[in-house]
C-alpha cells in the first residue's frame, strides 16, 4: 500500500539534498519540502483537520501550494485544488457542494486559511524551511490513513450546468502518477518548467511527476505563457516544457526566430486538446535536438494514453497508446466493442479511473457505467478509434464540451451563468471551431446591459466566450430545444462569406 | 528627407486597428491607463497576434527574447514599447 505522500517520504529518504521545487529565488530539496510539508501538516492538525476533511487551496503556483497539498495528504485530508481566478460565487459553490471545511489562498500577499467566520495566518515557508524541525515520525499524527481513502477532488467542468468534483483516490493517483512516470521521458536532474496552473490536472501531476522521476519542478506564473514564455523558457534552462496546444503555437511564432536558441529543452509534453501539427513542424525544424510526445486524458482517469518520444512522426495524428496496465476500448452506440480502425467512444478501463463525482450518483453512474452489476469503465464521451497496433486517434468531443486554451469548458456551465443575469431570456453558446469564435447567442429584455462583465464575475478568464451576439428569435429544433447546429451553420456560412470577399478583395 | 517621429499617438492608434483586426470587432478609442487583459479580455495567444499584427502593419521584428509580459499589460506601457522599438529601427 502506498499513500501519495509516501511517494515524497520516501524520495526524501532516498535523496533528502536533490533540489525538489524551484521559483523565484526560493529553492526546496526533497527534505526541506518534506519538512515543510510536515510542520504543515502538525499546524494543520491542530487546527482540527483530520480524516476525510476536505480542503480548497487556491492553487496558485508557488512552492506553498506544493508543500500544503503534500501536509493536507499527510493528515489525510483531500485537497480541492482550484484556479486562483475562482470567483466567489463559483468558489461558494464549490465549498458547499464538497463542504469542505478549511479555504487556503494567498490573496492578501500571505497565505491565509479560512475556517467559518475565522481566518488564522498559514506559517510562513520561508521560516520554516529554513528552521531544522528534524524527521517527525509519521505515527505522531498518522490518522490511520488507507489507500481507499480520498485524497483529492478536482471540479470539472461537465455536461450539466456546475462544475463536478472528480473524486481521485490515494491508490488511483499513485497509480496514474507512476503509469505516467514510466511512459514519459522526464529523467533524474530534469528541470520541468510549469505555467501550467496546478489547479488544472496535468499541471498539478508534474508536481507528483517531478518527486517520482528526481526532476526539478520550475514553477511559473501562467501568465508567462504568452509573450514571455520563450525568454521565461531559455532563462530557466529547462529541459521538460508540459504544453496545451495554444503554449506550443505561441512556442513556434516566437522560437522560430532564434533557431537552435533553446539548448536545454528536450522535450514537450501536449495534453488538453489535440495539437495542430503545422508548429510542432515548425518547433522541430527550429530545434532539431527537441522531443515530443503527445498524450490523451480526461480528469475523470488522469490520462488515458501517450505516445511514446516524437511517435507521431511514424503515426501522425495519433494521442498514443493507453497507460501500461489500463485498456481503452471503442465501442458503438449500443456499447459494443468495435474493431480496429473504426470510429466509436472511447471507454476506459484499470486503476486509473477516478471514484466518481462526489455527491452525484446519477453523474457517476451514467458515466462510470457498471456492468454485470459489478465491472466498471469510464464512459469518456470522447470519440476516436484505434489502429492495429493499438495506437488512439482522438476525433473531438460531444459537441456541448470544448476545449479553450487547454482547459475543458461546458456550454451548459455558461449557459447556466447566463441565466443567472436578469435580462437573458435564452442563452446558447457555440464552441469555437476553425474560423470561428466561441460564440455565445444570446435573447435578451435590455441590450444596454453589460453581460460580458456579468459572467466575468462568475466564470473564470477562460470561460468567457470571445463574442456574444443578440438575436431575436432562438433558433429551435422539431422537439423544441434550442438548435445548436443551426447557430453553427449560421456562422459557418458568415466565415465563408467573408473569405470569398477576403478573395475578391485580393484578386480584384 | 525629414523623417517624420512615430509619436505614442501613433502607437496607440496602431494598436487599436491591430486589436480590431485580432478581435475582429469595434474597439473604443484607446486611453494609456487602460489595461489590455482586463479592458478587453485579452489572453495571453490574443496578446501575441496583436503583436505580429503590428509587426506586419509596421515592419519590425521583435527578438522574442527582450519580450516582457510587463511591457504589454496597459495601452501606455504597449505604446512606449511600440515607440522605442520604431526609434530603434
Amino acid at each position: 500500500m502506498t499513500l501519495l505522500h509516501q511517494l515524497l517520504e520516501r524520495a526524501a529518504a532516498a535523496e533528502p539534498q536533490r533540489l525538489a521545487v524551484e521559483c523565484g529565488d526560493m529553492t526546496l530539496t526533497l527534505s526541506q519540502l518534506q519538512s515543510c510539508s510536515h510542520s504543515l501538516a502538525l499546524w494543520l492538525s491542530e487546527l482540527g483537520i483530520s480524516r476525510g476533511d476536505r480542503v480548497i487551496v487556491k492553487a496558485h503556483n508557488d512552492p506553498m501550494t506544493v508543500a500544503l497539498i503534500y501536509a493536507i495528504s499527510t493528515v489525510g485530508g483531500c485537497f480541492i485544488p482550484v484556479h486562483p481566478a475562482v470567483r466567489p460565487e463559483q468558489l461558494g459553490y464549490i465549498k458547499e457542494n464538497s463542504d469542505a471545511v478549511l479555504v487556503l489562498s494567498p490573496d492578501l500577499g500571505h497565505w491565509t486559511a479560512e475556517r467559518g467566520d475565522h481566518s488564522v495566518r498559514v506559517p510562513d515557508l520561508k521560516s520554516i524551511s529554513s528552521t531544522k524541525t528534524g524527521q517527525y515520525p509519521l505515527t505522531r499524527f498518522d490518522p490511520g490513513i488507507i489507500s481507499e481513502d480520498l485524497a483529492c477532488m478536482i471540479y470539472t467542468s461537465g455536461s450539466t450546468g456546475r462544475p463536478k468534483g472528480v473524486t481521485c483516490l490515494h491508490r488511483q493517483m499513485v497509480f496514474a502518477t507512476r503509469a505516467i512516470d514510466e511512459a514519459l521521458d522526464y529523467r533524474i536532474g530534469d528541470r520541468i518548467f510549469c505555467a501550467l496552473p496546478l489547479s488544472f490536472d496535468y499541471g498539478l501531476y508534474q508536481i507528483f511527476l517531478a518527486i517520482e522521476s528526481g526532476a526539478v519542478l520550475h514553477l511559473e506564473n501562467p501568465e508567462i505563457g504568452g509573450l514571455g514564455l520563450f525568454k521565461a523558457l531559455k532563462n530557466s534552462r529547462a529541459n521538460v516544457l508540459p504544453a496545451v496546444p495554444s503554449m506550443i503555437e505561441t512556442l513556434a511564432i516566437l522560437g522560430k526566430r532564434k533557431p537552435g536558441d533553446l539548448p536545454d529543452l528536450r522535450l514537450i509534453t501536449n495534453t488538453g486538446a489535440a495539437p495542430s501539427q503545422a508548429p510542432i513542424r515548425t518547433l522541430r525544424k527550429a530545434f532539431p535536438d527537441l522531443s515530443f510526445q503527445l498524450m490523451y486524458g480526461l480528469t475523470e482517469c488522469k490520462r488515458v494514453s501517450i505516445t511514446p518520444v516524437d511517435g507521431d512522426l511514424a503515426k501522425p495524428g495519433t494521442c498514443g497508446l493507453p497507460l501500461r496496465g489500463t485498456r481503452v476500448e471503442v465501442v458503438d452506440e449500443a456499447g459494443a466493442v468495435l474493431p480496429a480502425g473504426e470510429v466509436g467512444e472511447f471507454v476506459i478501463s484499470g486503476p486509473n479511473v477516478m471514484a466518481g463525482y462526489w455527491n452525484s450518483e446519477d453523474l457517476t453512474q451514467k458515466f462510470y457505467r457498471k456492468r454485470n452489476a459489478t465491472l466498471i469503465r469510464l464512459h469518456s464521451g470522447d470519440f476516436g478509434w484505434m489502429d492495429e497496433e493499438g495506437y488512439m486517434y482522438c476525433n473531438g468531443r460531444r459537441d456541448d464540451i470544448f476545449k479553450s486554451r487547454g482547459f475543458r469548458v461546458s456550454c451548459a456551465e455558461i449557459e447556466a451563468a447566463c441565466a443567472e443575469a436578469p435580462i437573458v431570456n435564452h442563452a446558447v453558446m457555440v464552441p469555437p471551431g476553425p474560423g470561428r469564435f466561441a460564440t455565445l447567442f444570446v435573447c435578451v429584455s435590455d441590450t444596454g446591459f453589460d453581460l460580458l462583465s456579468f459572467l466575468n464575475g462568475r466564470l473564470e478568464p477562460h470561460k468567457l466566450p470571445d463574442k456574444i451576439r443578440v438575436i431575436d428569435e432562438m433558433p429551435q429544433t422539431a422537439n423544441s430545444k434550442f438548435d445548436r447546429k443551426a447557430l453553427i451553420r449560421l456562422l459557418e456560412d458568415e466565415a465563408e462569406q467573408k473569405t470569398t470577399e477576403i478573395k475578391e478583395k485580393t484578386y480584384a | 528627407m525629414l523623417k517624420v517621429a512615430y509619436t505614442q499617438t501613433d502607437a496607440r492608434n496602431d494598436l487599436r486597428q491591430a486589436l480590431a483586426t485580432v478581435l475582429e470587432e469595434e474597439i473604443p478609442p484607446l486611453s494609456d491607463e487602460m489595461n489590455l487583459f482586463k479592458e478587453f479580455y485579452l489572453d495571453s495567444m490574443s496578446m501575441l497576434e496583436s503583436l505580429m499584427e503590428l509587426e506586419d502593419m509596421l515592419g519590425f521584428n521583435v527578438d522574442p527574447e527582450s519580450l516582457d509580459i510587463k511591457d504589454f499589460e496597459t495601452v501606455g506601457r504597449y505604446s512606449s514599447f511600440l515607440v522605442s522599438i520604431k526609434a530603434a529601427a
